[in-house]
């Protein structure tokens, strides 16, 4: 009984959320003017890929889609590494002003990131790197959630097994890269796909640092979009489907280890 | 004390392990205050306390995880205050077993050979050696989950054994076993120590495992030094209260008192009165004084016997061959006594003791032992 129900709501949920990815898909297959017909139809009497053209051969959007991998990938692999490194000290090494410095970096969280977009901006502009791949990949390096999660994660681990590294003979650098880093996968899992995902949506940011058309992002450049067709739905869905496919491919890419991951948070002492 | 000469050149040492003076402090807590002991080589010495007297923190302290923060500890004659955990040449076995959950056991064994540069073929020979050593050979595949804690065990003691240090460092290894296991691997413990023959030093809260493993104990409380002996020597001849009623289960009877003669005889009165024998002669008269005996030392006498303590039975804690009798004396004091089964004592029944003079101990108030004449 309680598992009937229980698969009937999952299929309701499922079904809630496909719906507008279908609506989404179905748009980016509708011309113009089947895009305003009412009621709406949601399969298009006639397939329409003009929009998939006009996306892919006359704006860089293959283009923007490069940049948004680059700069996800970037950002992603030096945050999993740095993080790791300063949740470990965080976690296990005695320095002075262990505890202080941690709580400033906490605090950083509760900064708004629109409180500091502007002097973000000089502080890129005056170094030169605006409308440039390290503009995008540098500031979102300063997020600090990812050196709280790995302290969390790192903390957990019991001190012997660095002791008994110690002794073995590991230096510290080894202790981090060959006791830390192995135990702490799931955490680095989960730290990648959140990392990931943020990067591939991130909008603002991107928006301000640059403006060529060359160096937009997938979300930045469909906006652009916006001035020159005035609101075309149709081209915005097509980008929409079409940036869907690394993000869903990188998901399946980790989705085992993500699944594993978020159980072993669950059961996490 | 020191083993190096003024130069700092390292002369040969009788000693593997020798603390001088170590103090070791967290903030404004001492873990442990002016420490000095000698491990001889081969030895296996037990360091015996409850938990929180600083017992482990002596094997950090050797195994360099923690630094002193006062004194010197030389491994076989050098100065290792300054020398890296893993320049020590000592392998420490964790409570926890602290084995590498991501490696099999088969690399888990190899790892300290690994770091140590140690070839291939080396470390495959070694971990085969040690497995056979250890009865784990059909385990090596596996992973740390996969083994029961006694296989674990065996892990973490590979793990030790194969690096051949100077001295063994293991910290409460069998606390994790249940009651069975943990007696079997003590005597698996013991043969392998007699087998490798190196010099073991052993952290325990368990009294049964100091008395039956060590060769010497060290009794510690507070992060001092209580006494260091054999543990026959530790067991018949308290140096104060604390290690009286710390080694020997149930714990030595202590009674207060003072000392008194009856025509020339030396005699003990105060919550118990008890005529003393020779070896007490010549102690001031009127001094406050702790009279012990243990458990097992008092004798139940027959209701007509003279000198006996008379009393009533209290409670009866049947322990397989023998029993516990709380025993409720008739000048209020209570003592338990360690009395044979056949003994058949009943709770509430009368009861007489005896205390042979020969199995007294007596501490001065302060709680130390009084030396006989």
């Amino acid at each position: 009984m309680l598992t009937t129900f229980s698969y009937a709501v999952t299929i309701v949920v499922a079904l809630a959320c496909s719906v507008p990815l279908f609506y989404i898909l179905s748009t980016s297959l509708k011309d113009q003017q089947l895009l305003f017909t009412y009621p709406p139809n949601w399969i298009p009497s006639h397939l329409y890929w003009g929009n998939y053209t006009s996306l892919l051969f006359k704006t860089p959007f293959l283009r923007w889609v490069l940049n948004t991998l680059v700069v996800a990938s970037s950002v992603t692999l030096i945050k999993v590494v740095f993080d790791s490194m300063a949740g470990y000290a965080f976690a296990k090494m005695r320095f002075p002003f262990r505890n202080a410095l941690f709580v400033v970096v906490i605090m950083t969280m509760m900064i708004p990131f629109s409180a500091i977009l502007i002097p973000l901006y000089f502080i890129i502009f005056n170094f030169g790197l605006l409308n440039t791949y390290w503009a995008l990949i540098l500031p979102p390096l300063a997020n600090p959630i990812g050196i709280f999660l790995m302290r969390g994660f790192i903390e957990g681990l019991p001190n012997d097994l660095e002791n008994a590294a110690r002794l073995d003979g590991v230096s510290e650098f080894g202790i981090y890269l060959r006791i830390i880093l192995p135990l702490v996968r799931p955490g680095l899992v989960v730290l990648a796909v959140l990392t990931f995902l943020t990067q591939y949506t991130s909008f603002i940011w991107p928006l301000v640092a640059v403006n060529d058309q060359s160096m937009q992002l997938i979300t930045t450049g469909l906006a652009t979009q916006r001035s020159v067709w005035q609101v075309n739905y149709g081209i915005f869905s097509a980008g929409a489907v079409m940036a869907l496919v690394p993000i869903v491919a990188f998901f399946l890419l980790l989705q085992k280890q993500f699944i594993a991951a978020s159980l072993a948070g669950a059961l996490k002492q | 004390m020191n083993s190096s000469t003024p130069t700092g050149q390292p002369v040969a040492s009788e000693y593997d392990i020798e603390l001088v003076e170590v103090t070791k402090r967290y903030g404004t807590v001492t873990a442990l205050s002016s420490v000095s002991l000698e491990i001889e080589p081969g030895e296996f010495l037990v360091l015996l306390g409850p938990s929180g007297c600083g017992k482990s923190t002596i094997l950090k302290v050797i195994a360099g995880l923690e630094d002193a923060t006062e004194g010197d500890v030389y491994i076989k004659g050098k100065l290792a205050n300054y020398v890296r955990p893993k320049a020590r040449d000592v392998a420490m076995v964790f409570q926890n077993y602290a084995l590498y959950p991501h490696m099999t056991v088969e690399t888990n064994l190899g790892f300290p050979l690994r770091m140590r540069g140690a070839s291939k073929a080396e470390q495959a020979a070694e971990v085969a050696r040690v497995a056979g050593l250890l009865s784990i050979t059909d385990q090596l595949k596996k992973y740390p989950e996969q083994l029961s804690g006694g296989q674990r065990q065996r892990v973490a003691l590979g793990r030790a054994i194969i690096r051949k240090p100077t001295a063994f460092l293991m910290d409460e290894p069998l606390s994790n076993l249940d009651a069975l296991l943990r007696v079997e691997m003590r005597s698996e413990l013991l043969k392998l120590h007699r087998r490798v023959g190196r010099t073991t030093v052993y952290v325990t809260h368990d009294q049964v495992e100091a008395m039956t493993m060590a060769s010497r104990i060290v009794v510690m409380r507070n992060g001092v030094i209580q006494q260091v002996g054999t543990p026959v020597e530790v067991y018949a001849e308290p140096t104060n209260t604390f290690v009286a009623t710390f080694v020997g289960s149930p714990p030595m009877n202590l009674f207060e008192g003072r000392f008194g003669s009856t025509n020339g005889t030396p005699v003990f009165s105060g919550q118990v009165t008890v005529t003393l024998d020779g070896r007490w002669n010549g102690l001031p008269a009127t001094a406050e004084a702790l009279l012990g005996v243990r458990p097992e030392d008092i004798v139940v006498a027959g209701p007509n016997d003279s000198g006996t303590l008379p009393g009533r039975i209290e409670l009866v804690e049947k322990v397989g061959a023998e029993e516990y009798l709380s025993v409720v004396l008739e000048d209020g004091a209570s003592c338990t006594v360690r009395a044979s089964i056949r003994v058949a004592a009943r709770e509430g029944e009368r009861i007489s003791l005896r205390f042979p003079p020969d199995a007294i101990h007596l501490f001065t108030q302060e709680g130390l032992r009084l030396k006989t004449a």
